[in-house]
């Protein structure tokens, strides 16, 4: 299981996780974060990724709607205002493009719009399940007081349904389809390679 | 109801925990804390959980909850932000059937 962080801690203390994902806008870390207000932006900037790193977008419906048919796009990632409508989910799924789901967003709200947040994310939790949409459950984390460990992660999202084993899946693949040499594709990956080749 | 046979009291489980916080925290501040993040989240109707801050020496604690609600008492610690006006990190260690293997399994160094 990966955890999808937005800042370069410190200090991490063992939260149980087999390894992390910074998902930074500066160019440094091992995924790029590209915000967008609109899909003509949203294009723009993804022209401009050259660096091999796992790409997530942060924005509004219509960018999130263009961000899941763009090849370049890895991750529709998480955020308070973010809003995935069923076409979006289904597109998703085709495309195999993930949806991350936060913890991180549920710590920073509080009342009314925590309750909106629970029920959105029943929501897209139903549609990701019928569609079998890829998705990861993460913490996003913005700062040390919103990290958490593994378990708490997972329990959170499995008291709203979601397919834990899929999403350590998901995850995993998403991490090894960039840093992993040895792996091809789902089942499919390099045993030992000789001096003449694959063997 | 007290007097209840074994066989209809409800099952318990013990969630060891830590508590990172940036400043000292006492027992019954957490204890409040986490009951009320209990009642916010579940309703008056759904919050009983059988609730209980066994032990807590400032960082490390156990808490005790019914079997059944588990989940919602993991997902209340999970989403504790402040204790008392103070930001903490709630990580939880490990779940056990037992006070004595809780402490054993988690707590012990």
């Amino acid at each position: 299981m990966y955890d999808f962080l937005r800042f370069f801690p410190e200090n991490l203390p063992d939260l149980g996780f087999k390894s992390y994902v910074f998902m930074l806008e500066k160019p440094k870390g091992c995924g790029i974060v590209i915000r967008a207000n609109s899909p003509e932006e949203l294009r723009k900037k993804l022209r401009g990724v050259k660096r091999r790193a796992i790409v997530g977008i942060i924005g509004k419906e219509a960018v999130c709607r263009e961000a899941v048919m763009r090849r370049r796009v890895d991750v529709i990632l998480d955020w308070e205002d973010r809003e995935l409508d069923y076409a979006t989910l289904k597109l998703a799924a085709e495309k195999d493009v993930a949806i991350e789901l936060s913890l991180s967003k549920f710590l920073r709200t509080e009342g009314y719009k925590r309750m909106h947040l629970f029920e959105r994310l029943r929501q897209e939790i139903m549609v990701i399940r019928k569609f079998d949409v890829p998705f990861i459950v993460t913490t996003a984390a913005e700062n040390q007081y919103e990290l958490r460990t593994r378990k708490q992660v997972e329990t959170f999202f499995k008291f709203f349904g979601a397919e834990i084993p899929k999403a350590r899946l998901y995850a995993q693949r998403l991490v090894r389809r960039y840093f992993d040499e040895n792996y091809i594709m789902d089942g499919f990956e390099v045993e030992q390679l000789s001096n003449s080749g694959v063997v | 109801m007290k007097g209840l046979p074994p066989s209809l009291r409800s099952r318990k489980r013990y969630i060891a925990f830590r508590i990172i916080a940036e400043k000292k925290i006492d027992e019954r501040s957490l204890s409040r804390a986490l009951s009320e993040k209990m009642l916010s989240l579940f309703g008056e109707c759904f919050a009983a959980s059988g609730l209980r801050l066994e032990a807590f020496d400032g960082e490390r604690g156990i808490v005790r909850c019914y079997r059944e609600a588990l989940d919602k008492v993991m997902v209340a610690l999970t989403l504790m932000t402040h204790v008392g006006g103070v930001r903490v990190i709630p990580l939880t260690l490990g779940v056990s059937g037992t006070i004595k293997r809780c402490k054993r399994k988690y707590l012990e160094v």
